[in-house]
């Protein structure tokens, strides 16, 4: 069923990658949280919105597991300051969103540790998300974003040592809110 | 000849920067993916029953990896730039190391446009988990640089490396390990294509 669930979304990501309508930037989402696209809509009123999808990685770097997650966020952003300087614009912007995917969580182990495999449990993970950045834009095709973002939600998840009646756990999706310090680059291409 | 290669660089790497006039320090940082698909192994070893084994195994299986870099060094030419790396790599399952490695860049179309990159280097690589013993690696690639402003680029690379290990050799009867004087041979080299993205300053 999760295989199923997992190829679903998949093919979700897939369809988000391709149909972004509206789109006036298209990017590449670099973190150490994961990879994936990052879509841009237009601004307006000094309000635009983002859409992205990634390929959580957690677990994978540390060879703690082998398959990754996967997630989407969709957030609407308020620009709080534009500067120009030297050629270079900075916007900052920080505003609320919404995420949701298939993802790993709680395990044993954290940080580099190369011993503890992590338990093939990934589960549904549902947050409010709330991020911060700044968007560097040189004047020509490709311009970059760097932000932070936090996920505060749940995760539900077959539960580990109920394993055999198929019992779940709903508990905090701790990593949206340890990987707020994790950094997100994003290489934009205007479109 | 070990002692020579430093002493040489010593002497040329001033002598070139200094031909070249006013030598411009770059730095940046590169992270991506790497998919181990090889391992070979040389293994000579006498067990604890008193036999030898020899084997020289070649395995053809795929690891996902990460990599995370910093480099700083000097633009040499208007097209050559020689950077020092290190950070951290991942190049087997749950190995990791610290490579130190020499890296020059060549951008036909010149460092500060857009175009191709060709880049290749090689250095040493210290394990984060035991045999902590001193690794040799390489790399050589290509790619397309994108200038954003001024002297800031950024890179999307492919690459191929090569990195050489040493096992932690277990008796085959016991399962414990061979002591160090029981090993006549012991060499591991994995091979990889890594897909990275860089950002330079």
């Amino acid at each position: 069923m999760q295989r199923v669930l997992n190829n679903l979304l998949f093919i979700w990501l897939l369809v988000a990658f391709c149909l972004p309508a509206g789109a006036q930037e298209a990017g590449f989402f670099n973190s150490p949280k994961g990879f994936g696209a990052q879509y841009c809509f237009a601004e307006k009123d000094g309000v635009f919105h983002t859409a992205t999808a990634l390929v959580d990685i957690y677990g994978i770097p540390t060879s703690r597991c082998s398959s990754p997650g996967y997630r989407v966020n969709f957030s609407r952003q308020y620009i709080f300051r534009q500067v120009e300087n030297a050629g270079v614009s900075y916007t900052f912007y920080a505003g609320p969103g919404i995420s949701t995917g298939m993802v790993r969580d709680h395990d044993k182990g954290r940080g580099f540790d190369l011993t503890a495999l992590i338990s093939g449990n990934p589960g549904f993970m549902l947050a409010l998300s709330g991020d911060v950045g700044c968007r560097f834009d040189f004047g020509r095709k490709v311009a970059l974003d760097l932000s932070f973002m936090a996920d505060a939600g749940i995760h539900v998840r077959v539960n580990e040592k109920e394993k055999s009646y198929t019992a779940t756990s709903l508990s905090v999706y701790n990593n949206g809110l340890i990987q707020f310090l994790y950094p997100q680059l994003t290489i934009l291409y205007k479109l | 000849m070990k002692k020579l290669i430093p002493l040489l660089l010593l002497v040329v790497l001033p002598s070139a920067v200094m031909r070249a006039g006013m030598p411009r320090i770059s730095w940046g940082l590169e992270w991506g993916y790497n998919g181990t698909f090889l391992k070979s192994a040389q293994r000579n070893f006498i067990c604890n029953e008193g036999y030898r084994i020899v084997e020289n195994p070649t395995q053809l299986s795929f690891f996902s990896n990460g990599s995370v870099l910093a480099n700083a060094g000097v633009d040499l030419t208007e097209k050559l730039n020689l950077s020092l790396y290190s950070g951290l790599q991942g190049v087997y399952s749950k190995r990791w190391m610290v490579p130190l490695e020499l890296r020059a860049r060549w951008c036909p179309c010149g460092l500060y446009s857009d175009g191709l990159i060709v880049t290749g280097g090689g250095g040493l690589a210290f394990p984060t988990a035991p045999l902590r013993e001193t690794c040799f690696r390489a790399r050589a690639g290509a790619g397309y640089r994108v200038t954003l402003h001024k002297c800031t680029s950024i890179d999307f690379i492919f690459s191929w490396m090569f990195t050489t290990d040493k096992e932690i050799l277990t008796d085959p009867d016991t399962n414990a390990y061979v002591p160090p004087a029981m090993i006549s041979k012991n060499f591991a080299e994995y091979q990889a294509v890594t897909l990275s993205v860089a950002l330079n300053f």
